[in-house]
């Protein structure tokens, strides 16, 4: 089975931490995804800058508009993903558990992948 | 054995191991309906068969693989008519019925498809039968079952006994979903009580199968010890009339003896060999209540010990309460007063019932009106509502 893990992080409790915390959490979740590389379940791996970067597509009244910014102020923002490959959902689970940001503040979406 | 018993004790058992095999709920679930089907249609006529229990695997498994082929006209489903051509035993495994539990009980299925799916899959309780047990439209839980089994097929739900060191963490979901069908029939004061009475009886059932699959697992044993506990003294909660009788005024005489004494030996083997889990220590506290002769003579100064340890495996407020109330048999009323004067429990009307309860034991009655009253404006079910009215009336009339 294909998954998707999609990253949220709490904006809030990210800024609070010192450049040297947001430093060690981050190398940590590259050695997150080196380790399910390791185990032959990574596919692929995106981070994504913060979400005032973003740009939005969508129909309004049957014309398409291209307007500023994410949908609605929310704390929690999607902040990247991982794409892995594996038995089935307890597998994925026990991949995300493991995920080392959950520890400052981040929640992981674990979705499964239409193939 | 009439097929609606055989029914009742081996749907779970055959689907499970259909299960197992199809990778497939809905498709087992259809097979074996149409077997029972077929049985109800032939059995009167040809006899019974000497074996029903393998006449009906195999003929489900047969519905099985008509319905595969039906479906391989359209796509391509070699994997599955494979591993069903393969020869196998044809009686039910026990280990497939624990898969079966772990799978409708995954953590990431919301509480109540968890529910839904245990009743209709394990117990084999039809999805109205479910549906009158929890006052929910029979087409609102037939969805909640359709969505609950389309999340297994489609976020890959494994059907799998979870390993020893997921144990723990997995079992809890499974023994909450068992205690909450057993509270259901136990405590709801709506429906008839033929339906809530199957509610209990489904809880134990399942709850005997777990301990028997999982002898190793002590919670289990626990969960088991506090229901069957509970259950004895179930014709004795509410009076002819449906009024709730407290503890203090059941009719002991009429527990079910039998249940207390199984109950009672599960709670010590279920309290030996490790620290005290939550469901044991709530059935040895059952156990203590069952074993007392009468109201006064319960060993409260235990109780009071018991609550303890549970306030530490987890702190709660209604915990704090029980406590409370356990204090104040063992050393006064003015003690579980103090105590409860110190409990922060906003909108449960269970917490000034408790205290007006002990006012109105200490002959405070002005103060424990007001404490019904308080009680009673937040109240939400009927049988308590009368209670309470007939406790504020009689203090109001200045009874004792």
């Amino acid at each position: 089975m294909h998954y998707l893990l999609l990253v949220y992080e709490n904006t809030e409790r990210w800024s609070q931490l010192p450049d040297t915390g947001k430093r060690q959490v981050s190398d940590a979740c590259y050695q997150w995804h080196d380790g399910l590389t390791r185990l032959g379940q990574a596919r692929a791996a995106v981070g994504l800058h913060p979400p005032e970067t973003a740009t939005i597509v969508r129909n309004r009244g049957g014309r398409i508009e291209v307007v500023d910014g994410p949908f609605a102020e929310t704390k929690e923002v999607l902040g990247g993903f991982e794409h892995i490959e594996c038995k089935d959902l307890d597998a994925a689970l026990a991949a995300a558990k493991t995920f080392p940001a959950l520890k400052a503040g981040f929640a992981m979406e674990v979705r499964p992948v239409l193939v | 054995m009439p097929l609606d018993e055989l029914y009742r004790r081996e749907y779970g058992r055959i689907l499970a191991s259909l299960i197992r095999r199809l990778r497939d709920i809905t498709l087992a679930e259809d097979a074996l309906q149409e077997a029972f089907a077929a049985a109800v249609r032939l059995w009167p006529e040809q006899g019974p068969p000497e074996n029903p229990v393998a006449w009906l695997m195999v003929t489900a498994r047969h519905k099985a693989i008509d319905q595969l082929r039906r479906r391989t006209l359209a796509e391509n489903k070699h994997e599955e008519m494979i591993t069903l051509a393969t020869p196998e035993e044809n009686a039910p495994v026990p280990q497939d019925t624990l898969r079966l539990i772990f799978t409708c009980c995954h953590p990431s299925l919301a509480r109540e498809a968890q529910v839904a799916l245990t009743l209709r899959t394990v117990c084999g309780l039809s999805t109205e039968e479910i549906a009158r047990a929890f006052l929910v439209p029979v087409p609102t839980l037939a969805q909640r079952l359709v969505r609950a089994k389309t999340k297994i097929r489609l976020a890959g739900i494994p059907y799998e006994v979870p390993d020893d060191d997921e144990l723990p963490e997995r079992l809890e979901p499974v023994l909450a979903t068992l205690y909450l069908v057993f509270n259901e029939g136990y405590s709801a004061s709506f429906g008839p009580e033929l339906v809530r009475g199957n509610l209990c009886a489904e809880a134990i059932r399942l709850g005997r199968q777990l301990v028997e699959l999982l002898p190793e697992a002590r919670e289990p044993r626990g969960l088991l010890a506090l229901m069957l506990l509970n259950d004895s003294r179930r014709a004795t909660r509410t009076d002819a009339t449906g009024a709730i009788v407290l503890l203090e005024d059941q009719d002991r005489s009429r527990w079910d003896r039998e249940r207390i004494a199984e109950g009672a030996a599960l709670v010590e083997s279920a309290l030996r060999g490790g620290p005290p889990g939550l469901y044991a220590v709530q059935a040895a506290i059952a156990a203590l209540h069952a074993q007392a002769p009468t109201w006064s003579e319960t060993d409260w100064p235990q109780i009071v010990q018991l609550y303890g340890i549970l306030l530490r495996l987890h702190p709660s407020p209604v915990v704090a309460l029980n406590r409370a109330a356990a204090v104040a048999m063992a050393e006064g009323c003015e003690r579980g007063l103090a105590l409860m004067a110190g409990i922060d429990l906003p909108g449960y009307h269970l917490l000034p019932a408790a205290r007006a309860d002990l006012l109105r034991r200490l002959g405070r009655r002005p103060e424990a009106a007001a404490a019904y009253r308080e009680a009673l404006a937040l109240v939400n079910n009927d049988a308590e509502r009368r209670y309470l009215e007939g406790r504020l009336r009689e203090v109001e009339a200045g009874k004792p």
